[in-house]
């Protein structure tokens, strides 16, 4: 499957929309693996990254059978899902989940190239809500505005977040500093 | 390289790594883990809103007054604290601490009368923000207010474990940088314990532990700061354990 392809890019108009015509397997395919990527980025860990995502589709599931509407089912499940990804104790919970329902971690599982690793792990060293904003920006190739719909933040905020994040990775990856005009 | 040239080339690396995902058996494991998992909820549920029941029951009536003294029982068992927070909490006072608090503040005492150590739990609703020092509402982060405050130095974060629902808690050792002013520094507004220093940081006080407790998809609930400076290991060591046994009562 094509994620770059078939994941929503724009938040403000959702793709999908939850209806009695599109389901929430359609949701699932559609949001699955942008949401493992992103969860993969934040923790470190394609095994914690797939509970994670699953366990954000999941919120969704269940407040479909609770009978909520739920006005933009990509933002609901990727704001869920940064959140459970940045959370330290979720990614405790969740790596003992999937160690338990798996055994060991698997080995199969592809690896990252060291350059991409090298930038998901001082992703990772950011403050929380930076990691979140550096990984949706970048990994849904968003906008700030976007990005701050979905964690429900002002944009103002969220371009602070971005802005400090990208100078600090900058800084420690031995890169210049952003031009801020980048950034919209 | 420029940051945005290696963070797309990273994303990039993420999804290429993410193509062999199979889509079918994880909704099928997702949908699987809606039904069996699911059925202990209903029980934590109940079993936190029994604990609620008892504890708010048996501390009626004294918990609203301020700064009540609660001896240290027997058997350890959870006082309500932090009344005025977004949600009740409780915690268990360590053996040999007796505990005062009203619904903002905890003040933990050794039962032998030796001074003790007051404990703020509050919801910061505005600071005093760098640069101006202007009184503004707390951004929606309170970590990265104190981890980018230019006067403060940061380290430490940690998780606490929540009983049967999800919140995570971040303890962030705070500091002035030597070369903060040295008249102290106002961080906030604050209700304060009768009696008890103001809680300002200055170079003599410097080190206060905070705790930020959240809900999941909410704003922060409390912060709390110590205040003076605990440097006994048992003083800290109480702290911690009483720190350990918040619980936030699901509303």
């Amino acid at each position: 499957m094509d994620v770059s392809d078939d994941a929503p890019r724009v938040v403000g108009e959702p793709v999908v929309r939850l209806s009695d015509v599109v389901s929430f397997a359609a949701v699932f395919r559609a949001e699955y693996p942008g949401l493992v990527a992103i969860a993969w980025g934040l923790t470190g860990s394609r095994e914690t990254a797939e509970d994670i995502a699953q366990e954000a589709l999941l919120g969704l599931h269940k407040q479909l059978k609770r009978g909520a509407g739920i006005e933009n089912p990509a933002a609901y499940v990727r704001r869920t899902c940064s959140n459970l990804a940045v959370s330290w104790v979720r990614r405790r919970m969740a790596e003992a989940r999937a160690l338990l329902r798996n055994g060991a971690p698997q080995g199969s599982a592809p690896a990252l190239e060291a350059s991409d690793e090298t930038f998901w792990s001082e992703v990772r060293r950011l403050p929380r809500r930076q990691a979140q904003v550096v990984a949706l920006f970048y990994g849904y190739d968003m906008s700030v505005a976007d990005v701050a719909a979905i964690l429900e933040i002002s944009t103002g905020t969220a371009k602070t977040h971005l802005h400090r994040g990208r100078h600090t990775l900058a800084a420690r990856l031995g890169l210049e500093p952003p031009e801020d005009e980048e950034v919209t | 390289m420029s940051i945005d040239t290696l963070a797309h080339q990273a994303s990039q690396g993420l999804k290429d790594a993410t193509r062999d995902l199979d889509l079918d058996d994880a909704l099928r494991t997702t949908l699987d883990r809606s039904g069996g998992r699911r059925r202990i909820v209903p029980a934590l549920v109940i079993a936190t809103a029994i604990l609620v029941l008892i504890v708010g029951w048996s501390l009626s009536g004294e918990l609203r007054r301020s700064a009540v003294p609660v001896p240290p029982a027997d058997a350890p068992s959870p006082v309500l604290v932090g009344q005025k927070l977004g949600a009740p909490m409780t915690a268990v006072a360590p053996d040999g601490w007796e505990v005062l608090r009203n619904g903002s503040y905890v003040e933990m005492r050794p039962a032998d009368g030796s001074p003790g150590v007051h404990l703020f739990m509050l919801v910061p609703r505005k600071v005093y923000d760098p640069p101006s020092y202007e009184l503004a509402p707390l951004r929606d982060d309170p970590i990265i207010w104190m981890t980018t405050h230019p006067d403060l130095t940061t380290n430490g974060q940690f998780g606490v474990d929540g009983p049967g629902f999800a919140w995570m808690g971040t303890k962030v050792d705070v500091s002035l940088k030597p070369n903060a002013d040295e008249g102290g520094l106002h961080l906030m507004p604050l209700s304060k314990a009768p009696g008890s220093p103001p809680l300002a940081m200055t170079a003599d006080d410097a080190m206060f532990r905070w705790i930020v407790i959240y809900f999941e998809d909410s704003d922060p609930l409390a912060i709390a700061a110590t205040s003076p400076t605990p440097d006994d290991p048992r003083v800290i060591e109480a702290i911690n354990e009483l720190l350990a046994s918040i619980q936030i009562q699901q509303q």
